[in-house]
């Protein structure tokens, strides 16, 4: 019998091919009509530390390509920067995360529900970032359909 | 002016990445992870053309990329 393989044992890049094979070319949404969109506040300074490096943004950024056709990122040193903070259990010392947001639009499904939930328990897995929580946001949407001027 | 820009290596995505880091504003991604596509602001791809990563066609800067090995005829 095959041993399975722990999730200990598994990369972000291993999580990302899973999830481009299963979800890759399938959500990209309509330009009108009902979309989800998606917000991910992914940390990349904690404390002055690096959380997800630029090696596991390209393979995030390319997986959201190919899932959803595109995707939009802030920059880490914007203006305003995108700080926020939060209190481990325990502590009273409150732990500063400077973050990007990632946004996509997707198909409103159940697949592209699927997809996400999926990404952000990759996203928090120990050995990937030793990232205990990241946020995503998940907003329902209508693009709105032109109507004739006349 | 908005501007469309090739990404033609994963060297050059990564070194696009982190020139966009200190630019202000957002930007956008289209297209597949082979072959993806920056649309970006003035600001944004002035940045990428002072540090290297596109010519002023948009085209990649190749000394940054990874060159072919050139296979050595069999003697």
């Amino acid at each position: 019998m095959a041993k399975k393989h722990r999730p200990k044992n598994l990369s972000l890049d291993d999580f990302v091919g899973t999830l481009r094979r299963r979800f890759g070319g399938r959500l990209a949404p309509p330009l009108e009509g009902l979309a989800y969109r998606f917000t991910i506040w992914l940390p990349i300074l904690a404390r002055g530390k690096p959380v997800f490096s630029k090696d596991q943004r390209f393979l995030l950024n390319g997986l959201l390509l190919d899932c959803f056709g595109g995707c939009s990122q802030s920059s880490v040193e914007g203006f305003p920067p995108w700080s926020g903070s939060w209190l481990p259990d325990g502590t009273d010392q409150p732990i500063v995360d400077h973050h990007i947001q990632l946004v996509v639009y997707a198909l409103q499904d159940s697949e592209a529900l699927s997809c996400l939930r999926q990404l952000k328990w990759a996203l928090q897995q120990e050995q990937v970032a030793a990232q205990q929580v990241v946020l995503v946001e998940q907003v329902p949407v209508q693009l709105m359909e032109a109507e004739e001027l006349v | 002016m908005a501007h469309a820009v090739s990404i033609q290596s994963r060297e050059q995505h990564i070194h696009a990445l982190d020139v966009l880091d200190r630019v202000g504003g957002t930007w956008q991604a289209v297209g597949t992870s082979a072959a993806p596509v920056f649309l970006l602001t003035d600001a944004q791809y002035d940045a990428l053309i002072q540090a290297g990563v596109v010519r002023t066609n948009g085209q990649e800067d190749q000394a940054r990329g990874k060159k072919a090995p050139t296979k050595k005829p069999k003697s």
